[in-house]
């Protein structure tokens, strides 16, 4: 009879599946917090590439509208001749149905579908990460993550982590901004020397981003990537389930991609400058 | 380190609050869960429902939208310390909050916490009551005035910029430096466009400075407009309620009808950057410009487009020309004017380029006004960093006279009137359809053409010859 096997704890390879009871250390309460701080810097780091969202919605808007007013105008005048309307009657219900969508209805659309946008992306990116079931970052997971990055590489394994990664940049650009500006008003009733405010609002900027930077930026980048690496392994052992939820992520990723590439565009000149260079 | 993550989240959440429009809802809720005041009115809100009076107060929109006069004593004033008069008119309605009284007065008042301002161009606030509601006398009226614009002028020729000084009657010396301390170190192109400088800004600051800044700086540029044409053109259609001419119902009407033959060509009424320059089938091809501070002009119904998207614009130069496409019975000008996006009536700001019974006086002081401009330009601000949030497409009305019902197809304006009688208005090839007399328009009374009236919707929208550019001014 052979030897049983020695008893070790067995890797987290296949998704999804509770992690062990040691990696449990946060109850609900703290998940929802993590889960709001991210969140909350993913939105944050998105939005700082609104304007070229918002202009892509509203194009999208506005070709849409193009589009229904043609069809509309073709059935109206279709039914028109079929029915043997009349002209004017056949003129108020095409004036009624271009007129349907009006300006201040399209410029609501627009902005809807940008804020839209924003969200579903830092949805997409931000809420998995605090998914119960979703393993840790640890040193095994991520070696692992890294093997697969490079031996089977999906869209998932390399989007996720590099999306995740740049919407928090572009967030901690626009924490350091609004806490430098923040910080000058908290320190100017003191009415200390100016040299003196500006070093210890930088040193507050300076300080706080770094403290987000690990706490939640790299810790999010890490754990999308490690996420990724057994959700990619989960669904190559799933056969046609997996396929659909590659496609699934991999769509996914498609809307987050680009939105976060503008986002970290905008910020590059605050983070070139948080690092240093002009 | 669960001490680092509470901080991590709520600078996280705090900056969420300050910068995106989630955060901004979640803020406006809590401080009405909180029973805080609603944030103060936007400038278009002024010129659309206007606010209940107060003490022999009202906000009279047709006093907001009247452009600086040669002699008011705001535009004597800022000749004289070289600020922009415009601007100078436009900082003194902001002011007011839009309050004036029935003699169109503006009750002028001093923002909170002026005194850095003052004491950093060594300024010293002269002895008049900044605290007493109601109507002003003659003289504090003048005193303030007299301020405002002065320190407007000094911390502009300090800032370099008309934005910055208008944020720091607002916010005070110091923040406003700090702000543009460090987009000048972080390489900004226009550091004193105000979206610029907002970015550099706290959110609290941000939404402190904003309105003013903004309002201040749409009012003087829309002061400045000037004519969409030429040549006098015959105002067919005002701005406001108006019977819809296809439909037959009470709509608004969001901007004004200008009858001018196919080919007149269009101009800009400002300097600008082109949002749209695009067809649709409504408005047909039409052409909108943003001026900059949430100021926006839209000309509908055009022939042809001679400017393309992300163009820049002067004021004057021609950007398309006239025509009858989109839903349009004629050919005619659709000019529309919105501020935040909200259509205003552009008469209110072009008033006073009417001619009027004196027109040598007219003219004289329209070339005065000319002269005004010229000396008072001061800084414009104008530029790509400058504009606002991208606009979207204008809905314009039919253009047509009042209740009329009219055929596009045959092109024929204003002559060729079709009655409702006419056959071919009533024709139905498939008599079971008579049994729903909504799907005939017979049942529409029969319409003949009224003489132009004008209408009586107020004072400042009386309607006559369009106001044009005299042909002797300059800019």
């Amino acid at each position: 009879m052979a030897a049983s096997p020695t008893p070790h704890t067995p890797p987290v390879t296949a998704w999804p599946q509770r992690p062990p009871a040691e990696a449990q250390d946060r109850g609900w309460l703290g998940r929802a917090w993590l889960a709001l701080g991210l969140f909350a810097l993913v939105l944050t780091g998105v939005h700082a590439g609104a304007d070229v969202v918002d202009d892509l919605a509203f194009e999208a808007v506005l070709a849409l509208d193009r589009g229904a007013d043609a069809l509309a105008t073709a059935l109206i005048e279709g039914l028109a001749g079929l029915l043997g309307l009349a002209p004017a009657t056949a003129e108020v219900w095409l004036v009624r149905a271009l007129e349907w969508v009006d300006d201040e209805a399209a410029r609501h659309l627009g902005r809807a579908l940008a804020l839209g946008v924003e969200v579903l992306v830092a949805l997409v990116l931000a809420l998995p990460l605090v998914d119960p079931r979703a393993p840790q970052a640890s040193r095994v997971a991520l070696a692992r993550a890294l093997r697969a990055t490079f031996r089977d590489p999906t869209v998932l394994l390399w989007a996720a982590p590099l999306a995740t990664a740049g919407a928090s940049l572009a967030g901690l650009a626009v924490v350091a901004t609004e806490l430098e500006a923040g910080g000058r008003a908290l320190l100017a009733p003191l009415g200390l020397e100016a040299d003196l405010e500006v070093l210890l609002t930088r040193l507050l900027a300076v300080g706080v981003t770094s403290v987000v930077l690990v706490v939640l930026a790299v810790r999010s980048a890490l754990r999308a990537w490690v996420r990724a690496e057994a959700l990619a392994a989960g669904d190559a052992r799933r056969g046609r389930i997996g396929l659909a939820r590659r496609l699934r992520g991999s769509l996914a990723m498609l809307l987050a991609v680009p939105v976060v590439a503008v986002a970290v565009r905008a910020s590059a000149p605050v983070l070139a400058a948080l690092v240093g260079v002009r | 380190m669960r001490w680092l993550e509470l901080g991590a989240v709520l600078a996280a959440l705090y900056t969420m609050v300050a910068t995106t429009p989630l955060g901004g809802w979640a803020w406006t809720w809590a401080r009405r869960a909180l029973g805080r005041p609603a944030e103060p009115p936007g400038l278009a809100r002024w010129f659309t429902t206007g606010a209940p009076p107060a003490e022999g107060l009202a906000v009279r929109p047709e006093v907001l939208g009247r452009p600086p006069t040669p002699d008011a004593p705001e535009t004597v004033e800022a000749l004289r310390v070289g600020l922009r008069p415009a601007l100078a008119r436009g900082l003194l309605v902001m002011a007011a909050r839009g309050q004036a009284d029935a003699e169109g007065a503006l009750d002028v008042q001093l923002p909170a916490g002026l005194a850095p301002a003052l004491a950093g161009v060594g300024m010293t606030a002269p002895p008049i009551d900044a605290g007493a509601p109601g109507p002003l006398t003659g003289a504090a009226r003048a005193a303030r005035t007299a301020l405002l614009i002065e320190l407007t002028q000094r911390w502009r020729v300090r800032l370099g910029g008309e934005a910055p000084a208008l944020a720091t009657l607002r916010l005070g010396p110091a923040p406003v430096l700090a702000a543009l301390a460090r987009a000048r170190a972080r390489g900004e192109v226009e550091p004193t466009a105000w979206p610029t400088l907002a970015r550099y800004l706290s959110g609290d600051e941000r939404r402190r400075a904003e309105p003013w800044v903004r309002g201040a700086l749409a009012l003087a540029t829309a002061y400045e407009l000037g004519s969409p044409l030429a040549t006098p053109a015959r105002l067919t259609s005002g701005f406001g309620p108006r019977t819809h001419p296809v439909l037959g119902t009470r709509r608004p009407h969001t901007g004004v009808d200008l009858a001018v033959p196919t080919g007149t060509p269009l101009l800009a009424v400002g300097p600008g950057v082109v949002r749209l320059a695009r067809e649709d089938a409504v408005n047909g091809k039409y052409v909108r410009l943003d001026h900059g501070h949430g100021l926006t002009t839209a000309y509908c119904h055009a022939s042809a487009l001679e400017v393309a998207a992300h163009d820049m614009v002067q004021a004057g130069q021609r950007i398309a020309t006239s025509g009858s496409t989109g839903r349009s019975t004629g050919p005619h000008l659709h000019f529309q004017l919105e501020l935040d996006g909200v259509p205003v009536d552009p008469l209110l700001f072009m008033a006073t380029l009417r001619p009027s019974a004196t027109a040598g006086a007219g003219s004289g002081a329209r070339e005065v006004g000319a002269g005004v401009r010229e000396v008072g330009a001061g800084v414009r601000e104008l530029g790509a960093g400058d504009v606002g949030a991208v606009e979207r497409g204008a809905r314009g009305g039919v253009g047509a006279g009042e209740g009329e019902i009219h055929r596009k197809e045959h092109g024929r304006f204003p002559g060729g009137w079709r009655s409702a009688k006419d056959p071919r208005w009533t024709s139905v090839s498939k008599p079971w359809l008579s049994r729903f007399p909504r799907l005939v328009s017979s049942s529409r009374p029969s319409r003949r053409r009224a003489a132009w009236r004008p209408r009586s919707t107020s004072t400042a929208s009386a309607p006559g010859v369009w106001p044009c550019r005299s042909p002797t001014r300059t800019r």
